[in-house]
């Protein structure tokens, strides 16, 4: 008997992909979505893992995601929202595309993903809905200045999805990850930005991708059906 | 007899109706006849079941016909909800709406 069915964005590779791993070994039914072609990342042979192919900013390609979840599965209990991309450039050479196009990959894709997950849920009464945000939020740098806004965004997004859906059983929470071992995350950073953060952050040491794997399941569980709203910042900003 | 698309519309505008019960709090129900009331002074739904009616009604045309519907396009969210012309009035006037929205 499995613990329920969830679907995480972003699943082919990096944080997502492990997060697929984290969940497979809770015994979860997990939907993988990711833009990338499925032959790259599709297990086969893994019975609880279907992974759908889709951009999750064509909001068609989304709805067609979500009939697919209806008719196989029929539930969804757990919808990682951990879609993303980064972008690292100062205000004054931003354009106004980029910042659009970076919106539309943090942001309005979570809002379809949540929309969509919302619709099931409500016939359930019952669901989780958590993103992935960043300590990026809390802690502006100078060349991080678009991609932290979506993620201030992102989470502005879950304690509103949070106050509509008051009373429906459907909780959405956010989680702000620092560093994290084992994605490409920590060989990508500047060393000057890995310092700025470092001295901003109680823990500043890097993130193992079980211990947001365990937050996660902690925000799925029952312990946490009057947590929502919230942003549970991993690496703690200061 | 109902052409293909009003039966269609007037299947999934009922099934959604179910759901749509199904949320609302104790005592209060559609009632699923061409005439019942969905918006206005004597309208009994609130405005988030409402939203949801109208969303199931547009997973039910995805899901059951393959079709992508939106029901609140531009022209119905410029409309007053009192309007005449307002599809969302009935249960009726909703149903002749997903149908031209099917064809």
């Amino acid at each position: 008997m499995t613990k329920g069915v969830v679907l995480v964005t972003g699943a082919s590779r990096g944080l997502g992909r492990q997060l697929v791993d984290g969940l497979l070994a809770d015994d979860r039914v997990v939907i993988g979505a990711a833009r990338s072609s499925l032959t790259e990342w599709e297990r086969p042979g893994v019975a609880d893992f279907d992974p759908h192919e889709c951009d999750l900013t064509d909001e068609s390609q989304v709805k067609r995601l979500f009939s697919a979840i209806r008719k196989t599965h029929g539930r969804l209990d757990l919808v990682v929202n951990n879609a993303g991309a980064f972008s690292g450039e100062v205000l004054l050479t931003a354009t106004g595309e980029r910042f659009a196009s970076l919106m539309r990959s943090n942001l309005i894709s979570a809002h379809l993903v949540t929309r969509e997950s919302v619709k099931v849920m409500t016939h359930q009464h019952s669901g989780r809905v958590i993103s992935i945000s960043s300590i990026a939020a809390a802690i502006p740098m100078t060349g991080n200045a678009i991609y932290a806004s979506t993620k201030v965004a992102l989470e502005a997004l879950m304690r509103s999805f949070a106050v509509e859906f008051k009373g429906s059983g459907i909780t959405f929470n956010s989680i702000a990850v620092s560093f994290l071992e084992g994605t490409g995350m920590l060989e990508s950073l500047r060393p000057e930005a890995r310092a700025f953060y470092e001295a901003r952050l109680l823990f500043p040491a890097p993130l193992r991708a079980s211990e947001i794997v365990d937050t996660i399941l902690y925000l799925a569980s029952p312990a946490a059906q009057s947590v929502s709203g919230q942003t549970i910042s991993l690496g703690s900003p200061i | 007899m109902l052409p293909t698309n009003s039966a269609d519309a007037a299947r999934i505008v009922s099934k959604a109706l179910v759901d749509v019960n199904d949320q609302m709090t104790e005592g209060v129900r559609l009632v699923d006849h061409p005439d019942t009331r969905l918006l206005g002074e004597d309208g009994v739904i609130d405005s988030l079941a409402f939203a949801f009616f109208i969303v199931t009604i547009e997973q039910y045309a995805l899901d059951d016909f393959d079709k992508e519907i939106v029901l609140f396009d531009d022209e119905v969210m410029e409309m007053d909800f009192d309007s005449v012309d307002n599809p969302f009035v009935t249960i009726g006037t909703l149903a002749q709406f997903v149908a031209k929205k099917l064809t």
